[in-house]
């Protein structure tokens, strides 16, 4: 039986696919395109840093690279990256079924985030926002900038979010093949299935958020301006309700690949299935808890904002049993240091420091002094980069031989992931120390002691450029030419390693038989 | 279903739609919650200008549209069952006093926007009134914009209703084929339960 | 179809009901409303007798939008009495 890959050619058969592998590919291309934009417009902005005072370019024009750098990458690339890509890819072999539950709104989502992305592209070109990411009232409903079309690509892509999440909770709940019940899936479906959830509820709230300002700016409906007796401060709370868990979106899935490539690289078993299964549940669910943390200044009760602080504390303690669990897998296990595996320590650590610098700005009364400094941008960063682009990075290169059959070339991985590993902490540590020391974020111009640091931290992003760049290429080039590979060039037991590289269209020729389980390494 | 299907049986297929179509509306319902939270939190600020303003709401209407809203909840349940028992024609037939029912709703809510627009209880910059204490723009406000985002799921329900209304006078619905026609009316049933949650909210409390 | 019709019977009486009690309190609004949902889901919709993961979608759905209305009142509603933050 022939590839996914060759078995129809031509621009139609792909545009017009229903099989999650190609719209998998081409969401790839798409978050990929994405992500490098929002790349530029850091790079740029973290140019104008270069200098603490005015020049090189215009504060609106500081002012709307910072917005566009974060819309870009927020919703561009972390919320669909990896569950688009990969869990469109794994998600229906890793359950043994040939398909997603609805095959054709999976191909509607892709062109409903194509629709989302264009209209948001065009607002910028347009000149669109120059409000930050996070839209706030009363300033979004009155800037001269053309905030309207922005808000409504968002709406819009919030949509594709939503399509996406219900049809993956769907096929784990009824394509599981027989025999495959919840507790002998791959964590990494767990995961996407957690992950789905939040989607599916929280994504609406953003839906209305962006709408009411988009309706505030373009026809004054007024509802959070203070002349009619509105409240800016509730825009923030519909804001984050969603924006809260949707950092939970961006992470569950890239938790779910790390804890996929650990134990195929210890060659163990996962050191407590339930522990990562649960606990993804228990993220999920408690992160709609904590939303008021980002608000502790915002003017909110104090009361209000000491239940937030307490709901912060205790989201973290499920993200401290998945690190637990990961090391502990690792003990006594055959480490093999591939590509993948260093993209798992770098994960590990990036990702357990910045979570800790969450745990200290979710401390109401530190959190009083870091608010709207560069620590939190560090620490966002620490989670965003460190953990998410990182797993991102790492599913790539495990999952390359299984997506084209071919193999990228190991001694670049390495170089890449050491490259990213210390162009990202150059760019980032600085930064913890700028926040600590008062310098505010999304400030055009800064006083001169901050210099060196910033200098620092644009270098470190030049350099993190770079070696995506350097990534980007060297990919490419082995998706057409890299050497052909086998089945399960890894050795790992999971599902998606039991059929060919790259699968036929319908993924398996015979049912997949679970009762070898994906993470039965004791057996030989 | 082709040979190449991801599902071993009509019968799976048809309930993974089921459970499609629920999560779908679990989705859906989530959009009210942010305008309800504003609602109760600017009730909360402003419990004078809110009780003032919610005496000009047209409980008349409201109530007649809420019975209308229950019925026709009654009847597109009648026109699942009478496909389920092979009526292709009363299928239709209930179908269409549905459609009757949802656009009646949909007409009685403009006549209510055109007569509060009238008076000046207009959303946001435009209000012009002056009989209220100033706060109560608001309710106006979150009235228009929650009565308004249920309408048009009522007009949404409506056009797909219409089309359900086609394909069964078309004969593409069986007794044991059916999911298309039970996802609508599902659909349908969502408007109604959104609608029993704002006709007391906007229209009784005081 | 008598379960329908008395499903019918009972959401208008419902609804009558609430015409004149409903002004006094929410809490009594708000729980004659959540009856009348309840049987337009367990009989219209035919939660009664369905898988139970229906059910689930449904009541978490309720939960949510329950939680984000409590979260925001219990900002404003406690701004008297634990104000804002004031450096």
């Amino acid at each position: 039986m022939t590839d996914y890959l060759r078995a129809e050619s031509g621009i139609r058969s792909w545009l017009g696919t229903t099989d999650h592998k190609r719209i998998a590919i081409m969401y790839l291309c798409a978050v990929t395109i994405a992500m490098m934009l929002g790349g530029a417009f850091a790079m740029l902005l973290r140019t104008k840093l270069l200098i603490s005072g005015p020049g090189i370019m215009e504060p609106l024009t500081y002012n709307r690279l910072f917005t566009w750098h974060g819309l870009t990458m927020v919703f561009m690339f972390m919320i669909p990256a990896i569950p688009a890509v990969f869990g469109n890819f794994m998600l229906p072999i890793m359950v043994g079924a040939k398909d997603l539950a609805f095959p054709r709104i999976n191909l509607a989502s892709f062109y409903v985030y194509c629709a989302g992305a264009a209209l948001m592209l065009w607002g910028m070109v347009h000149g669109g926002a120059d409000t930050g990411w996070t839209f706030y009232a009363p300033y979004a409903t009155t800037s001269p900038t053309d905030v309207a079309p922005i808000a409504i690509g968002v709406f819009i892509l919030g949509v594709s979010s939503i399509m996406t999440g219900l049809n993956f909770i769907a096929t784990v709940h009824m394509l599981r093949v027989e025999k495959l019940g919840w507790m002998q899936l791959p964590l990494f479906v767990w995961a996407i299935y957690a992950t789905s959830i939040i989607q599916v509820i929280a994504t609406p709230v953003l839906g209305l958020s962006v709408t009411l300002v988009a309706l505030d700016h373009a026809l004054g409906m007024g509802l959070f301006d203070p002349a009619l007796g509105g409240d800016p401060v509730l825009f923030q709370h519909l804001f984050w309700f969603y924006s809260h868990p949707a950092v939970y979106i961006m992470i569950l899935p890239a938790m779910g690949v790390v804890t996929e490539i650990a134990p195929t690289f210890a060659r163990k078993n996962i050191l407590s299935y339930r522990a990562i299964a649960f606990s993804s549940l228990g993220i999920a669910f408690v992160g709609f808890l904590t939303w008021g943390h980002h608000m502790f200044v915002a003017g909110i009760s104090q009361l209000d904002a000491a239940l937030f602080g307490v709901m912060s504390m205790f989201v973290a303690i499920f993200s401290a049993v998945k690190v637990f669990t990961w090391i502990g897998t690792l003990y006594r296990g055959s480490i093999a240091l591939t590509t993948p595996m260093l993209y798992f320590f770098a994960f590990i650590y990036l990702f357990a420091f910045g979570g800790m610098t969450g745990i200290a700005v979710a401390t109401t009364s530190l959190d009083v002094h870091w608010h709207d400094t560069y620590f939190v941008v560090a620490h966002f960063h620490f989670i965003m980069i460190g953990g998410t682009l990182t797993a991102f990075l790492g599913a790539i290169h495990y999952w390359f031989p299984k997506m084209f059959g071919r193999e990228y070339p190991e001694k670049c991985g390495v170089l890449s992931a050491i490259g990213v590993f210390v162009g990202f902490n150059l760019t980032f540590v600085p930064q913890f120390l700028l926040g600590n020391a008062g310098m505010p974020r999304r400030y055009y111009s800064y006083p001169d002691q901050f210099h060196v640091l910033n200098v620092c931290s644009t270098l470190g992003a030049y350099l993190l450029g770079a070696v995506m760049v350097f990534t980007l290429g060297y990919l490419i080039v082995a998706v057409f030419t890299g050497k052909r590979t086998s089945a399960n060039p890894w050795g790992s037991r999971g599902f998606e390693w039991r059929v060919p590289s790259p699968p036929p269209t319908e993924n398996f020729d015979e049912p997949l038989d679970p009762t070898i389980g994906c993470y039965d390494y004791d057996r030989a | 279903m082709t040979a190449h299907s991801q599902y071993e049986s009509l019968a799976r297929r048809q309930a993974t739609a089921r459970l499609g179509m629920w999560l779908f509306l679990g989705s859906e319902s989530l959009l009210f919650a942010g305008l309800l939270a504003l609602f109760a939190a600017y009730r909360v600020m402003y419990p004078t200008a809110f009780h003032d303003a919610a005496e000009h709401a047209n409980v008349a209407l409201g109530t007649i549209n809420t019975y209308i809203l229950l019925t026709s909840s009654l009847t597109v349940a009648l026109a699942l069952r009478a496909t389920e028992h092979g009526r292709r024609r009363a299928t239709v037939a209930w179908l269409l006093v549905s459609i009757a029912f949802g656009v009646a709703f949909d007409v009685l809510k403009l006549v209510e926007y055109a007569q509060h627009l009238h008076d000046g209880f207009a959303p946001g910059h435009y209000y012009t009134a002056t009989s209220l204490p100033p706060s109560s723009v608001l309710y106006f406000t979150l009235y228009y914009l929650l009565t308004g985002l249920h309408a048009l799921h009522v007009t949404a329900g409506v056009i797909v209703l219409g089309w359900l209304a086609l394909r069964a006078r078309r004969g593409d619905f069986t007794p044991t084929s059916h999911i298309a026609l039970e996802c609508g009316t599902l659909y349908w049933h969502l408007v109604d339960l959104v609608w029993i949650f704002l006709w007391p909210i906007l229209y009784l409390l005081r | 179809m008598m379960r329908y019709l008395l499903t019918w019977l009972a959401l208008v009486a419902l609804a009558t009901v609430s015409l004149f009690v409903s002004g006094s309190s929410i809490a009594l609004s708000l729980a004659i409303a959540a009856l009348k949902a309840a049987l337009v889901a367990a009989f219209f919709m035919h939660l009664w007798g369905s898988r139970p993961v229906h059910r689930i979608v449904l009541i978490t759905a309720v939960a949510f939008i329950v939680l984000l209305v409590l979260g925001v009142v219990a900002d404003v509603g406690t701004r008297d009495l634990a104000g804002p933050y004031v450096p």
